[in-house]
């Protein structure tokens, strides 16, 4: 049986490798749980976090308008359900081809939150073989964390755009909605933008 | 370059609004294609108007604010984008809405989403206007987008063919 990683184990890994840079992540369990690990680091508020609440499908997207302001590294934590609804997107980014951008998807092959449904990623598509048709510089799969570690420091050096697909599963439990205010995560990374802070926020 | 294609150029620069994404009209070529030859702005063509949204949104975000340019049609795809993310994370995007359905029509199948724009975004409480004649375009165009920062909340300017011109049969 394949070995699959925890998303929470992944995304503590992107923080802690990321230094500053702007992370924008998926609606639902994401989220939360990008709150939680960042809380568990101390690494609060860390103000280039952008939470998502709702705009399924949107997360990479937010991300490439981010990544085309920016020389900085932009991050999306994006999930295979909420790709498949704006797999567009992907094209759009091959055709933008912005090299600071990384998408990371949790791909755990199903809707989790909405009852574990299985998603078509479990059956035919690859997403990284779709990104990779569109485009993509850099295409990764992964079937477990050191492998992650090792895929995503690379990313962090070169040119992308970049897709790791991670392949996740899931505990059966999920974290309390984050805490913050949709428009307040607005205002602080707006604001930690423009002033450009590279200090550790 | 036409009038009302100048004006509305010159109030997003106003703005310094610098990155539009959109998803093509005929009736609006007009002015995505002075868009897409002036340096000033960074273009952005997408897939789907939702799509749109959040490019546009993560611009804004990062600093830069982001305009898009669609029609009414594409305006269908982006109601929960807005709901979900525009209103609650008062994220400010000025949107020019290409209004189907308007005198001289020629298509049944873009009247219903056309005729029912205004109503919905009256439904989001987004602010709308309709720009029908370059009399006052400037104070129109250049006023409300101000509003849509003040307020940070999305703004539709709709366009219809009695300032463009377009499709009127």
């Amino acid at each position: 049986m394949e070995v699959k990683l925890l998303r929470y184990d992944l995304i503590k890994t992107i923080l802690y490798k990321s230094n500053n840079s702007p992370i924008v992540s998926n609606l639902g369990p994401t989220s939360d749980e990008l709150w939680k690990a960042t809380n568990e680091l101390e690494l609060h508020p860390r103000n280039r976090n952008f939470y998502t609440y709702g705009s399924m499908g949107l997360c990479s997207s937010i991300a490439l308008g981010i990544a085309i302001n920016t020389s900085e590294t932009v991050i999306s934590i994006d999930g295979d359900g909420s790709l498949l609804m704006n797999m567009g997107t992907l094209s759009t980014i091959g055709r933008v081809s912005p090299a600071n951008l990384i998408i990371i998807v949790c791909d755990n092959e199903m809707w989790a939150q909405t009852g574990y449904q299985p998603t078509a990623t479990a059956f035919n598509t690859e997403l990284e073989k779709v990104a990779k048709s569109c485009g993509f510089k850099n295409t990764f799969k992964c079937t477990n964390i050191n492998e992650f570690k090792n895929i995503f420091t690379k990313s962090l050096k070169q040119n992308g755009p970049t897709i790791i697909v991670a392949k996740t599963k899931e505990t059966g439990t999920f974290p309390d909605v984050t805490p913050v205010e949709p428009e307040f995560t607005t205002y602080r990374f707006r604001n930690s933008m423009l002033n450009n802070t590279k200090d550790k926020l | 370059m036409q009038e009302w294609v100048k004006i509305i150029i010159n109030s997003l620069k106003e703005h310094e609004i610098s990155v539009i994404t959109y998803i093509p009209d005929i009736s609006i070529d007009n002015i995505t294609k002075e868009i897409e030859a002036d340096n000033y702005f960074n273009v952005i063509p997408a897939t789907r108007e939702e799509e749109c949204i959040g490019i546009a949104s993560g611009s804004y975000i990062s600093g830069v604010n982001a305009a898009i340019f669609m029609q009414s049609s594409g305006f269908g795809n982006c109601i929960n984008a807005l709901a979900s993310l525009n209103i609650p994370a008062r994220i400010p995007i000025p949107m020019f809405i290409n209004l189907r359905g308007e005198i001289g029509e020629f298509n049944i199948a873009q009247v219903t989403m056309g005729r029912s724009t205004k109503p919905i975004l009256d439904l989001l409480n987004i602010p709308h206007i309709t720009l029908d004649s370059e009399i006052d375009l400037q104070k129109n165009v250049s006023g409300n987008i101000k509003l849509c920062y003040s307020y940070r909340s999305p703004l539709a300017l709709c366009l219809t063919p009695l300032l463009h011109g377009g499709k009127i049969a």
